[in-house]
């Protein structure tokens, strides 16, 4: 009866999750970024920071750049309006911006400029009329009245008679890095294609990235053209292909090899089915949890949360190994009852202590695997008495390995003396530990770049300027008018850095649109500089008045950011805007300049994301400690203090050889790293406690098939990963490998050699 | 740039006529002005703006090669010239100091409709314009060109009317709202490349 109302409030929970997920009001997220720094965080600015970075990277994910490169400049860019058009009509491009569809683009700025020419002086106009040079600006004025390529009206003759606006949008291509245009470098002339996606994240992205392999694939490039590209969706899909492929061939064998270890073992499906159904309900339990706290589930808390859950098969398999004479299902379940629980109880207090680090991501990988546990247990405990009960038939192949793994097992035993020089070795380990294990949270070192890709990258970075990391600068500013003026500010003292080549060029809001004050001191200057003195004289050569410049500014609105988009990505909040760097090759000069400002910060949303991710490492080996000391004090609970000690040490020298072992194969220590050790500790405390909890009953010798076979789902559950070609796939399965091995080892030998109580 | 590209579809126009020149049949895309030749002439141009009659006129001179890009030199009321090539656009004030105005890229798709133009290819202008030519007696012609819906030319340019026999004689150019240009080309010649020092210092010798 108990099985049945467990069984039908697990099908209840699909139920409501089905729901959730189908209802939209619960959702997965793939979107990495989305939860890196999230929490807020305690550092002054630090979780703005954050935030900016978060949303360069988004914005970069949504961007594609393709280069096309020739000899000849009308066929290079003739090729890139070819493939412009096919790339817009394709699902999921929002826009794309050539050398050839640039003149529309100009239409619409002369559009929104049009009636604000005396606030827009080009820099070098205004410098000029700074210098007292209005003569130049006034005979320039007549060239261009004549000038046939120039299309005057009355309307923009009273608007702009000296013709200012020209050189103003000339000069804002150029601090936008030259747009689109062709670029000759090398003796070939590129013309690149920017593309904006609706999608840069998840299968939008994908099915984006597909879409274009088939138009390159089937596009018919003049000879002599050759097309690179690059994006940070390249990228991660190609990461993306290359992870799954791995996961999908190693699932693939792990999950062989599991089925094929049970009935090796057992020559029955009914254990097996009791392993799915324990993982399956405590996945169900763990995503349910987090979908209803959270509403949206993110794809790693899914990832490791399994992973974690993943351990729960041991419960089954422990229920199973039980030798059948003297007792049913509900006898087998008490034997191993307390040993389950210990296990239970220390790995839950191990997720919880993740839980109570601020980071939302750790925090959802918590929640995720402490309710699955418990789940997974509850299913083992209410399930796997009712299920018809199997004894152990190892096929005649399989009896006298799996004997003599026992034997050998049963020989790994400790005296007391032993321990505490085993003791010892820990501390020492731990300490050496702590002196050689450095963190490596470089977010770029974590997949897997294809070579091809990088080139590629290098190439356009290397002819567009773009400079290898994309930096910003942060500024504050209570309102836009303030801000903008501070660009202004910041524009002037950064130029010394881009005339001396510290720095290629920089865009910010201002350079769209100039502050008020620059406006009003522009049409000032303008008025005393070029409108009174040559005021009257061009009046002579037109058929309309020279008025003075009357107009009001243009101000930062709404009408504004609809007719620029590119102030999206520069102006993304109410209390900042961002100023985008490109070509930076002195960071520290950059930096001293930018420390002089108050209100601005330089960002490297690389840096800045893996410094993120540095510190969730902190917490999560902050947590494991807690962890240890959760299971020092149930163990010492249960064992005293010494054998309590000794158990609890089992798991932690499982961590440390991990660790060390890691630092010898190059492995780096990261986040992810990090959490497979709390893997690492969860299950070997398991594997401790189970033994603990069996010496000296004659059931033993279950215990000890038990954890074997513990040891092989886990090892080629988890372990095969690191065969994998993505480094951090790769990383993970090593340390979880070398964990796992570590911590099957020292289970026996630290465990008292009685059953309970006193000292061993 | 569409005010650049007003200035090379004038150049279409010049070539066309060129072009026509040199054909049996005086329509656009007949044999071609070569690859190894060049145009020169003067040019009138009354600039007339809406709501006033009197026009802002300028005289000059201007040479064009298919390879190299255009020059054009204004003498009245003040000297000034302009020089177009694939890269850009650059002048020359009174007293020989040079600006750039605008990188060559952002009419490339222009430049290239000349080449397309220079090469016979009518097709290349058939995209762009709605085209229709009309023969006249003593074989002179003329042709209307107006930009086809969605290109970005049409926000600067409303039609194009062209007429000549020999050469091109006469370019309009009519612009939303109402104002035009009226270029009147003369004493125009097709020569030999190179181009004169004065044009080649400018353009370089004409070739590729």
């Amino acid at each position: 009866m108990r099985a049945f109302l467990w069984c039908a409030l697990l099908l209840a929970v699909l139920a409501a999750t089905v729901w959730r997920l189908e209802t939209g009001t619960g959702s997965f997220s793939g979107d990495f970024l989305s939860l890196v720094g999230a929490e807020a965080s305690p550092q002054s600015g630090g979780a703005d920071d954050v935030e900016a970075a978060r949303h360069i990277v988004a914005q970069d994910a949504g961007r594609a750049i393709f280069l096309l490169s020739g000899k000849d400049r009308g066929v290079v860019t003739t090729a890139a309006g070819d493939l412009a058009q096919k790339l817009l009509a394709l699902p999921g491009t929002a826009g794309v911006t050539s050398p050839a569809n640039q003149q529309e683009r100009l239409g619409k700025l002369m559009a929104l400029y049009g009636l604000y020419e005396p606030g827009l002086l080009a820099e070098k106009d205004r410098q000029a009329l700074m210098q007292g040079k209005g003569e130049a600006l006034y005979q320039r004025a007549l060239q261009t009245l004549f000038s046939p390529e120039m299309p005057v009206s009355a309307r923009s003759l009273a608007a702009d008679p000296f013709f200012l606006l020209p050189p103003f949008l000339l000069e804002l291509a150029e601090k936008a890095g030259g747009g689109s245009g062709i670029v000759e470098k090398d003796g070939l002339f590129h013309a690149p294609v920017y593309v904006a996606l609706r999608d840069g994240t998840g299968l939008a992205a994908g099915q984006w990235v597909s879409g274009v392999s088939q138009i390159l694939a089937g596009l018919d490039l003049p000879d002599g053209v050759s097309l690179r590209r690059t994006g940070q969706v390249f990228f991660s899909q190609a990461q993306q292909v290359s992870a799954r492929l791995d996961v999908q061939r190693i699932g693939l064998w792990a999950s062989l090899a599991i089925v094929a270890m049970f009935l090796l073992v057992f020559r029955s499906w009914v254990p097996l089915l009791l392993g799915l159904l324990t993982v399956g309900s405590g996945v169900l339990a763990g995503f349910a949890s987090v979908l209803f706290c959270f509403s949206s589930v993110h794809v790693i808390a899914l990832v490791f949360g399994t992973s974690l859950i993943g351990m729960a098969v041991d419960y089954a398999l422990h229920l199973a190994t039980v030798p059948l004479p003297g007792g049913d299902g509900q006898a087998r379940l008490r034997r191993i009852l307390p040993g389950l629980l210990l296990g239970l109880v220390t790995s839950v207090a191990g997720f919880a202590a993740l839980a109570i680090t601020p980071a939302v991501l750790l925090f959802q990988i918590a929640v995720f695997s402490a309710t699955g546990l418990i789940a997974a247990f509850l299913t083992v405990f209410f399930v796997g008495p009712v299920l018809p009960q199997r004894p152990v038939r190892p096929f005649w192949l399989a009896a006298p390995a799996l004997a003599a793994v026992e034997r050998f097992y049963e020989r790994l035993r400790l005296g007391r003396r032993a321990r505490i020089a085993a003791l010892l070795v820990m501390i020492a380990a731990a300490a050496l530990a702590v002196m050689l294990v450095r963190g490596d949270d470089d977010i770029r070192r974590l997949g897997r770049v294809d070579p091809d890709l990088r080139d590629e990258a290098a190439t356009i970075s290397n002819v567009l300027s773009l400079g290898a990391r994309p930096f910003v600068i942060r500024v504050s500013g209570a309102s836009a008018e303030q801000r903008l003026e501070r660009e202004e500010e910041l524009r002037a003292k950064l130029a010394p850095l881009i005339v001396e080549g510290a720095l290629q060029g920089l865009l910010s809001p201002a350079d769209f649109i100039p502050s008020l004050r620059r406006q009003q001191q522009d049409r000032a200057l303008a008025l005393q500089a070029l409108y009174g003195p040559y005021g009257d004289k061009l009046a002579q050569n037109l058929p309309v008045p020279v008025n003075g410049p009357a107009s009001a500014g243009l101000a930062f609105d709404g009408a504004v950011r609809a007719a620029l988009p590119e102030l999206a990505a520069l102006a993304y909040d109410d209390g900042s805007d961002l100023v985008q760097l490109r070509g930076v090759s002195d960071v520290a000069r950059v930096e001293a300049v930018v420390r002089q400002a108050d209100y601005a910060r330089l960002i490297d949303p690389v840096e800045m994301i893996s410094r993120q991710l540095g510190d969730y490492r902190h917490k999560a080996g902050f947590a494991l400690a807690l962890t240890a000391l959760a299971a020092l004090a149930i163990a010492t609970w249960r064992y005293g203090w010494f054998t309590g000690l000794c158990v609890c040490a089992a798991p932690c020298g499982a961590v440390l050889a991990a660790l060390l072992g890691s630092l010898l194969l190059g492995v780096p220590s990261n986040l992810f790293t990090t959490m497979a050790l709390v893997l690492v500790f969860g299950v070997g405390a398991d594997y401790v406690l189970f033994i603990a909890e069996s010496r000296g009953v004659t059931e033993g010798h279950g215990t000890s098939l038990a954890v074997f076979l513990c040891l092989l789902s886990s090892l080629f559950g988890f372990g095969l990963l690191a065969t994998s070609s993505v480094p951090l796939v790769s990383d993970i399965g090593s340390v979880i490998a070398l964990g796992l091995v570590a911590a099957w080892l020292l289970a026996p030998l630290m465990a008292r050699d009685t059953a309970r109580g006193g000292e061993g | 740039m569409r005010n650049l590209a007003c200035l090379l579809l004038l150049m279409l126009i010049v070539v066309a006529g060129v072009n026509a020149a040199h054909a049996e049949s005086p329509q656009p895309g007949g044999p071609r002005l070569g690859a190894d030749q060049y145009l020169q002439g003067d040019f009138v141009m009354e600039r007339h703006l809406a709501g006033f009659e009197k026009p802002l006129t300028s005289r000059g001179h201007f040479v064009v090669a298919p390879a190299s890009g255009l020059l054009w030199q204004t003498q009245e009321p003040f000297a000034g010239t302009t020089i177009l090539t694939p890269s850009g656009i650059d002048r020359l004030d009174a007293g020989g100091a040079r600006s750039h105005v605008a990188s060559g890229d952002q009419f490339a798709a222009i430049a290239r409709l000349i080449a397309d133009m220079l090469a016979g290819d009518i097709a290349a202008l058939k995209d762009g314009f709605a085209i229709s030519t009309r023969q006249q007696e003593g074989g002179r012609w003329s042709a209307v060109l107006t930009p086809a819906s969605g290109n970005p030319v049409a926000a600067a340019v409303s039609q194009l009317e062209a007429e000549g026999g020999q050469f091109v004689s006469q370019v309009k150019v009519g612009r939303p709202g109402g104002d035009f240009d009226l270029i009147a080309l003369e004493n125009q010649s097709v020569a030999a490349l190179p181009l004169p020092d004065e044009a080649a210092q400018f353009l370089g010798k004409g070739s590729n």
